[in-house]
């Protein structure tokens, strides 16, 4: 452990704090570490691990202002969409979808359709979603090469809106530096680096075996809801085990990879005002490193959650008081969903500035930006804002915006999603928000 | 124009009464009446539940185990309110991959200060051990370890299995105290620790029903009076057989309520009840509100406990008090923000309001008034919501979809939130909700968005006359009187003690328990401390469902 301390330090001399891409031999196929070549399920284009990445706002747009006009390759960004119109080529806009479940409780009813594509659990509640996310429906397929399964995180993230099912949240990490040191603190290595040598990573399996079985145990004098509540327990054990026998391991070897920029330990608020900009931009470039280091393939960055109130930059009131009380054309908050919409363009540039094989890392992602509402002031579901980047390893068309003639079901766009991930899927959602047909118009 | 929408809205409520929405959960008593003959529905318990520790119960249980100089890392699974209380949620939602990751790394740190520590190791190693394989010492060590941490004696399989895995550490580590360390790291990740498995067991006098278990039952008490693990004399009680009898749990009890760690329990309980917790993330615009700094939150909740601990413990006074008292315990910005002198430098001092200052109780201090608002301004809605959903337990829908939810801006017929509110409800689907909560906090609209006191609200008059439920109030102090005497005020703080306590959302088979402590609680002049003996002495306490 010492060796490894002091070797790390070492390295983080060197880089000097600084994003540097390390001289490693640059490999043009991504191998796993066995060695033998990536992606099973029909090789990616890219030949590069596809990766999914959720970005969130929370309080809607204002529908009026966010429509691009034109259709197809032929069209220019609406107001709201001038943040990320400089990314056209990247980027695909999906508009006049809605969605299919019923609207019970604002806010609520919207992420979990959106997130889901179903009804929440209790209509009139805001607990908890009726069952597991796109994030997480994607990372069970896709999680389990990596060391981390997903990971959750966002400047006003909060208790998040990831669900691994029924009242099964993942938190969402609010603070850049704790995930800049559960992914690249202890134990990280980058490739070429040797796997930890240290006979406590055995022992500690050992202990989560144990647990497990105690798990196990319980789990035959409990009732049948509790028995949900400890197999998603013993699934958490089960990929920590699995993380910790990843240390052991070669490092995945992605030419890619290296250390990001060390975040500060504390980003306070300001005045009243949480530093949601900064921190986006620092949370932006880690996961951008952990996709590259292949540590997950699988994100969720939540900006804003649904209903917050924060005092944005500039902004009068907090976001959610203003998107019911502002009247008239509501500047205020279209200057709000402006700076949303500023922070999911830089998340995808973030992902587009790291050269990967003969492109850049985001042709092999794929994220979603979207809300929980399209207005907010009327909490509506229609004309939902969809805004997808990175083809996905060239299954997902780009710099196009498709227009939906009939308000389709937006889950389409979500089914459409999974199978670009790689998921042999029937169908996405549950009642109004089912669908078993994609987004014909967005695949490649 | 008013009157008529007044009588709308009246409609609208008896209307939503009627139906789910709007409508109470359940009537409170109409009186005080504790005669013996009156008939409790009986009780028929709900299904056991695992429950997780809280945050809280976990770090108090470490230090109860090992020591308050022990340092729980500062993230653990996160709590989630259900119903308002993280206990509840703490029986409903499911331990997270992030959360698992998050107690094995506290388990290692915990453990490796225990051993680390002389004074703990040499608590730990009761035994001498006779080499790095010496399974008798590593048996002794982890039978009574786990005994105390898992809150019963480990069976013969867990105890092998604790011996297992220390002596493979002992041997891989060649050190027979890592060996010890490690079989912590187990226990303290094992659901054995992380949850209250009060599952029962048929009851011996009793067979048609089930009851929990002696150890479990120590479990229970020790989480609702103290918020934290059983001590080793609870925990005797229920080995030696004298948990199973009503006296034997009354003996405890009366114990524990003297306990300084009642203190804690109550602080734990008044935070979960009140959405304490969220005073964490209090945020406003200091440009509006220059009292604001982002420790005005904490220094809130300290206020709020502190008078608690002074009704319950300093006074043991009628807890309607909470409501009326003319006292607080305030830091020099929450006096500044009271308009009041403040009496000490550091921390809080007593200060007792004059006659002239209308600012009474809970409902006047800043941990409500600050809290159910906006960054920039009050909320009328916001307060009168907790209100109906906390104080009265009646449950608030949600507004319905696809609405126009704008209110008007301010303008020179309606000058005040209030009037605008009031244009606002002259839409009749907004009429409904918005009058069943806007009427509450209209009397609190002497109050800013952080509580400073107010006559004027953007430069209209405020009225802040109104009707509870029909009673008229004045203002402020009419409308705190009338929630403090309020049936259903006590009767709803009573069902959220149960519900706290027993760790879920009541269901209806409990309606009698709670009526029965509700009336108590009346009986006991509203002395808080004699409801938390009541219920921790009750059937409803002991007894549990069958396990589906």
């Amino acid at each position: 452990m010492a060796d490894f301390l002091s070797r790390r330090t070492v390295l983080k001399g060197i880089l000097g704090g600084t994003v540097v891409s390390l001289g490693l031999p640059a490999l043009e196929i991504f191998l796993n570490s066995h060695g033998s070549a990536f992606a099973e399920d029909g090789p990616a284009v890219t030949g590069f691990p596809r990766r999914f990445g959720l970005f969130f706002w929370g309080n809607g747009v204002l529908p009026d202002r966010w429509v691009p006009t034109g259709e197809g390759t032929e069209w220019e960004a609406s107001e709201q969409l001038q943040p990320v119109y400089h990314l056209k080529d990247v980027i695909t806009i999906v508009s006049g979808m809605r969605l299919g479940v019923p609207n019970t409780a604002p806010h609520t009813a919207g992420a979990g359709g959106i997130l889901t594509g179903s009804p929440v659990l209790n209509p009139y509640d805001n607990v908890t979603f009726a069952g597991p996310t796109i994030d997480q429906i994607i990372a069970k397929k896709t999680g389990e090469d990596t060391r981390f399964g997903s990971l959750e995180f966002g400047a006003g993230g909060g208790s998040g809106q990831s669900h691994n099912g029924p009242n099964s949240k993942n938190p969402s990490e609010e603070s850049p530096f704790a995930l800049f040191e559960r992914v690249f603190g202890a134990g990280f290595q980058l490739p070429g680096e040797e796997p930890v040598i240290d006979p406590t990573l055995a022992l500690r399996r050992s202990v989560l075996d144990a647990v497990m079985e105690d798990i196990q145990r319980l789990n035959s004098r409990i009732g049948a809801a509790d028995a949900i509540r400890l197999e998603q327990h013993l699934d958490g054990v089960r990929s920590l085990e699995k993380r910790i026998a990843k240390l052991e391991e070669d490092p995945p070897n992605l030419a890619a990879c290296a250390l990001p920029t060390q975040p500060e330990a504390d980003y306070p608020e300001i005045e009243g005002r949480p530093q949601l900009r900064l921190k986006n931009q620092v949370f932006s470039e880690i996961i951008a490193y952990a996709l590259a280091c292949d540590q997950t393939r699988v994100f969720s960055n939540f900006f804003s959650k649904p209903l917050n109130n924060f005092l944005f930059e500039g902004a009068p009131a907090g976001h959610h008081q203003m998107t019911h009380d502002e009247p008239g054309d509501q500047p205020e908050c279209h200057k709000i969903t402006l700076q949303c919409i500023e922070a999911l363009a830089v998340q995808i540039e973030a992902l587009r500035n790291i050269a990967e094989g003969d492109g850049t890392l985001l042709d092999s992602c794929l994220v979603l930006g979207t809300s929980e509402v399209s207005w907010g002031k009327t909490h509506s579901l229609d004309e939902f804002p969809i805004v997808l980047a990175g083809s996905c390893g060239g299954k997902i068309k780009t710099g196009i915006h498709y227009r939906s003639a009939g308000q389709e079901n937006a889950s389409k766009a979500l089914l459409s999603i999974c199978r670009a991930m790689g998921l042999d899927l029937a169908e996405f959602g549950t009642e109004g928000g089912r669908t078993s047909e994609g987004l014909g118009a967005i695949e490649v | 124009m008013i009157l008529a929408c007044i009588r709308r809205w009246f409609c609208w409520v008896l209307v939503m009464v009627l139906t789910v929405a709007c409508a109470s959960e359940s009537p409170g008593p109409q009186n005080d009446t504790t005669s013996s003959d009156v008939e409790y529905a009986p009780l028929e318990p709900t299904s056991p539940r695992l429950i997780r520790l809280t945050q809280e119960q976990y770090r108090n249980s470490i230090s109860d185990l090992f020591g308050p100089d022990i340092v729980v890392p500062a993230s653990l699974e996160l709590d989630t309110p259900i119903d308002g209380l993280l206990a509840v949620g703490a029986s409903v939602t499911a331990v997270s991959p992030r959360g698992a990751e998050l107690y094995e790394e506290a388990a290692l740190k915990i453990a490796e200060q225990v051993m680390q520590s002389e004074s703990t190791r040499a608590e730990v190693m009761t035994c001498t051990p006779g080499g790095l394989d010496d399974d008798e010492c590593m048996m002794e060590l982890t039978q009574s370890l786990a005994f105390r941490i898992w809150r019963r004696p480990p069976n013969d399989e867990e105890t092998a299995q604790l011996v297992e895995i220390g002596l493979e550490a002992s041997q891989a580590l060649e050190d027979f105290e890592s060996g010890v360390t490690f079989a912590l790291v187990a226990m303290l990740q094992s659901p054995h620790f992380l949850y209250r498995a009060e599952l029962g067991a048929v009851d011996p006098e009793n067979p048609e029903s089930r009851r929990l278990t002696d150890f479990e039952m120590a479990s229970r008490l020790a989480f609702f009076l103290w918020n934290t693990t059983p001590d080793f004399e609870l925990l005797n009680a229920a080995l030696t057989g004298s948990l199973a009898t009503a006296e034997g749990v009354a003996t405890q009890v009366d114990r524990m309520v003297e306990d300084p760690r009642i203190r804690e329990a109550v602080r734990n309980f008044a935070t979960e009840w009140l959405h304490l917790y969220e005073l964490d993330h209090l945020n406003k615009d200091p440009n509006i509100f220059k009292h604001y700094s982002p420790d005005l939150g904490s220094m809130a909740r300290e206020e709020t406990l502190a008078v608690v601990e002074y009704l319950v413990f300093d006074q043991n006074q009628d807890f309607r008090e909470f409501f009326t008292l003319p006292t607080t315990f305030a830091t020099r910005r929450l006096a500044a923000i009271y308009n009041v002198p403040a009496t000490v430098d550091e921390g809080l001092g007593r200060i007792d309001f004059p006659a002239d200052n209308p600012r009474r109780g809970f409902l006047g201090q800043v941990s409500f008034l600050g809290l159910h608002a906006h960054p920039v301004a009050s909320s009328a809605t916001e307060r009168g919501k907790f209100v109906r959903e906390n104080l009265f337990c009646e449950m608030v829908p949600p507004p319905p979809a696809d609405l126009n939810t704008g209110i008007p801006e301010p303008s020179s017929t309606a000058k005040t939130l209030k009037e605008r509110l009031l244009v606002h409800m002259e839409e009749p689907s907004c009429a409904g909700c918005h009058a069943f909560l806007d009427i509450i906090g209209f009397g609190l609209e002497n109050f800013d968005g952080i509580g400073r006191y107010r006559t004027l609200d953007n430069g209209g008059v405020i009225d802040p006359s109104g009707d509870l439920d029909g009673n008229d109030f004045a203002g402020f102090e009419e409308l705190t009187a009338l929630v403090a005497t309020d049936p259903r005020t006590m009767h709803c703080l009573t069902r959220k003690l149960f519900s706290y306590a027993l760790g879920h959302a009541t269901v209806s088979g409990e309606e009698g328990a709670i009526d029965e402590l509700a009336d108590i609680f009346a009986s006991n002049e509203y002395r808080l401390l004699d409801l938390m003996v009541a219920l921790a002495n009750s059937e409803a306490f002991r007894r549990v469902g069958e396990v589906e």
